[in-house]
């Protein structure tokens, strides 16, 4: 069963078209990577799946219902503009978000104080909001989300704004939580982080689907490319689209006679067909890596944008 | 707990939080208090003393006489006023015996009356009946304190020499506190009759504390002014019997009370109430609008409108709001009236005692229903407005833009409105303004005191509830389309253009 599927999905405001005909499914389980620069239309595609939003055209379902017919505490949401009630204590503001999702105060308070013990807060519980660093403001957000161990976890780019430990900290809840079996889907344009997490992506541009699939399926949408040290020139080989000599014209020369080559594959052009075509033709080779595409490239490939690097976001 | 009254109780409690909601709620009661506490400190002064010498011997007992009978023309008008006041009717009064002269209220008393209420025991007999007949809850007939109490000569004052010695004498006498029946009192007038008064250009000597009291002056003048005239007529031959009966005579004059409900005083008593609930409207309504306005403005300042909206529908949310700051707006005025009440029943003073007859005029099951429903409706009709500001703000100097034309709005009719029902509760301004829904609440409100007829009522209220549901309807889409947008919204073509999508 699909969690969230949108169907030829538009949003406009006035004259910009912020979401264009979206089409995907999210199935149950695992977590779903949700990238694309920033102003690609990720945030407006969430708040329309969470019903802040009314699309202008298509329709959406979530875990199995049209959004608006609210899931109560089966959806948990970390929007990526963050803030809390400055008067409230952190145990109150998750309890407080608890109850608006249907929990008993009872149940919403033992929920909130073993989250805030997860989070190393347990101490802060009773401390205003106003009075908590920011770090811990954002985990007691977080813990918000998740007071009632919802089946959807939604996260629009959850790592906007956090240190590196906190970063590492939050990855290891949502694998934790995807491992529980909840659906994770989270935004975001930092694409080590859907590289690291991620089972499934999808990609938009300007409010458009550009790719959904695995991480293997988006690797092979670029051509594979190698790394090769030889004595002769490799563009003769089968498969080979390109080869370029990288220690060439840096006054070295082959060394010994061997020389460092950057090959790419033909489209559908396979590393281990080339090997197998190498050994068969007594090919002499000294090095055979096969250089794994990262999301990145891959983003850069199919979207031809850049998305923001790591240093940015924790910046 | 439902979604909107966890929304509510949550705005309820933040606003409740805050310093301003507590300096407000104290407002009305330190206001009653001070206004309390001002009317003891501005009361008159507590009378003066008088020392009259008079070295002919003619004038002293007359001026004397004049004090007593002031004193009690004013004591039969206190007594009339309060008779009046408390309802106390007239026939009971009458036959107890005392009551005769000013059972029927103030009017002019003649030196008839007077004697006649002395003749039938005086003050102290008026109060004996008086404490008899008062209905339950009317506070004791406080007799007026005498303002001018005449006393012998004090020690060191000169009373032989001539006027002269007698000022240069009174001079440092008037500083000082002199003992008199009702207690020390200071000497506001001397006066001095020279021996050969009378005699042409010899006039009597008036020595006061710096304080012109030209009535207390005229009084004492007129008594010598009636002798010197009698001596006169006297003088060219008038029967000492008939000038008696010429002075006796006083220019018949009758009053005539103005029509139930007719006149000024009581068109204000009746209003003044209801005005006043108009006016605690708009008080609460102000403050606890810009404190919704402050939450929303923060709560969109803070970015976590959106965590809100993941839980609840922007409708929620709206009503929510509403429900808190109705909340609010119920504990602030309800506290308001509580103490209001507690202060009319328990406490003596100008305001308690205007208070307590201005009560009688919403007692009826019927106004009570009305006021509370404009006073609920008001309430929800301008909160959304304050509401509407508070959706398409990034912060309260965007806010400003939309809050001053609003305050206005609301303020300056209101202000028209109080004045027009002070003047004629029936005039067409308030009637009108009784139709336009936003300024109903507060004109109905203020002209219930005085009666308006049930098809206005129904009508008008029927109107603002009407009213109130379109409002609901713009300000759901207002909410849901501008609380996650940011910037400029674009004037009030681009804000209709929201409210319609």
């Amino acid at each position: 069963m699909a969690v969230l599927a949108l169907d030829r999905v538009t949003k406009r405001f006035d004259a910009f078209t912020a979401v264009d005909e979206l089409s995907f499914d999210v199935p149950e389980g695992g977590i779903f990577g949700f990238l694309g620069a920033n102003g690609a239309g990720k945030t407006t595609t969430l708040r329309m799946a969470l019903d802040i939003l009314r699309p202008t055209s298509g329709t959406l379902e979530v875990l199995g219902r049209p959004p608006g017919q609210r899931g109560g505490g089966e959806i948990g949401f970390l929007p990526e503009e963050r803030g809390l009630y400055r008067q409230m204590t952190a145990v109150e503001t998750v309890v407080y978000f608890g109850r608006l999702k249907g929990m008993t105060a009872r149940d919403a308070e033992a929920s909130a104080r073993s989250l805030l013990d997860r989070f190393g807060l347990a101490a802060a519980a009773a401390r205003k909001v106003e009075q908590l660093s920011k770090g811990m403001a954002q985990k007691v957000q977080l813990a918000a989300a998740l007071v009632t161990s919802p089946r959807l976890i939604i996260l629009d780019e959850p790592f906007t704004g956090l240190d590196p430990v906190n970063q590492a900290v939050l990855e290891e809840l949502v694998l934790e939580r995807a491992r529980a079996g909840a659906t994770v889907i989270f935004s975001t344009h930092v694409m080590q982080h859907a590289e690291r997490l991620c089972d499934r992506l999808l990609l938009v541009a300007r409010g458009r689907k550009v790719f959904q699939g695995d991480q293997d399926a988006a690797r092979a949408e670029l051509p594979t490319r190698l790394t090769l040290t030889a004595r002769d020139d490799p563009r003769s080989l089968p498969g080979v689209k390109s080869a370029e000599a990288l220690n060439a014209g840096k006054g070295g020369g082959p060394r010994d006679g061997w020389t460092d080559w950057a090959i790419a594959l033909a489209p559908g052009g396979d590393a281990g067909a080339l090997l197998e075509a190498c050994t068969s033709r007594g090919f002499a080779l000294r090095r055979f890596d096969i250089h794994r595409a990262s999301l990145h490239e891959i983003f850069l490939h199919l979207v031809g944008e850049a998305p923001a690097q790591p240093a940015e976001v924790a910046a | 707990m439902n979604a909107k009254l966890l929304v509510a109780l949550r705005e309820f409690r933040q606003i409740i939080s805050t310093r301003s909601f507590w300096l407000t709620m104290l407002l009305m009661p330190a206001a009653i208090l001070i206004s309390q506490i001002s009317t003891r400190l501005i009361q008159p002064p507590p009378g003066i003393a008088v020392v009259v010498v008079d070295a002919t011997g003619r004038y002293q007992a007359a001026i004397q006489q004049r004090f007593t009978f002031d004193r009690d023309q004013e004591a039969l008008s206190d007594l009339g006023e309060y008779a009046q006041k408390w309802k106390i009717p007239p026939q009971s009064l009458r036959s107890e015996g005392a009551g005769d002269v000013w059972a029927d209220g103030p009017r002019l008393f003649t030196p008839a009356d007077v004697a006649a209420f002395e003749a039938a025991g005086g003050l102290k007999a008026a109060q004996a009946e008086l404490a008899r007949l008062k209905p339950a809850g009317a506070p004791d007939f406080k007799p007026p304190k005498p303002g001018v109490i005449p006393v012998p000569p004090p020690a060191g004052l000169v009373t032989d020499k001539g006027p002269d010695a007698f000022g240069q004498s009174l001079a440092p006498q008037l500083k000082r506190d002199v003992p008199t029946p009702v207690g020390p009192r200071k000497i506001g007038l001397g006066v001095y009759i020279p021996a050969d008064y009378g005699a042409p250009k010899v006039a009597a000597r008036f020595f006061t504390d710096g304080t012109p009291r030209p009535m207390l002056v005229d009084s004492v003048r007129q008594e010598l002014t009636a002798i010197q005239r009698a001596d006169a007529l006297k003088a060219s031959g008038i029967d000492p019997a008939a000038l008696a009966r010429i002075q006796a005579v006083r220019a018949p004059i009758t009053f005539r009370a103005p029509p139930e409900g007719g006149s000024r005083e009581r068109v204000i008593l009746h209003s003044a109430l209801p005005l006043a609930l108009a006016y605690l409207l708009l008080l609460a309504i102000m403050m606890s609008g810009s404190w919704m306005l402050q939450g929303l403005i923060e709560e969109r300042s803070n970015r976590l409108l959106e965590s809100v909206l993941a839980c609840v529908t922007p409708d929620d949310l709206l009503f929510g709001k509403l429900i808190g700051v109705l909340g609010v707006g119920l504990v602030m005025v309800g506290a308001w009236m509580i103490f209001a009440i507690g202060v009319a029943f328990s406490m003596q003073g100008a305001i308690a005692d205007f208070l307590r007859p201005a009560l009688e005029s919403v007692s009826s099951p019927g106004v009570i229903a009305a006021l509370l429903y404009y006073f609920l409706a008001g309430y929800l009709a301008i909160s959304i407005l304050f509401l509407a500001v508070g959706a398409v703000s990034d912060s309260m100097r965007d806010a400003q833009a939309y809050l001053t034309p609003l305050i206005l709005l609301i303020t300056i009719p209101f202000v028209i409105i109080a004045q027009s029902v002070l003047l004629n509760p029936d005039g067409p301004l308030p009637r009108i303004l009784s139709w336009v829904p936003i300024y109903a609440p507060f004109a109905m409100m203020a002209r219930l005191g005085g009666g308006v007829p049930t098809w206005e009522i129904v009508g008008s209220g029927v109107l603002l509830a009407a009213f109130i549901g379109v409002e609901m309807v713009f300000i759901s889409r207002l909410f849901r389309s501008s609380l996650l947008q940011s910037g400029q919204t674009g004037g009030l073509k681009a804000l209709l253009r929201r409210a319609r999508a």
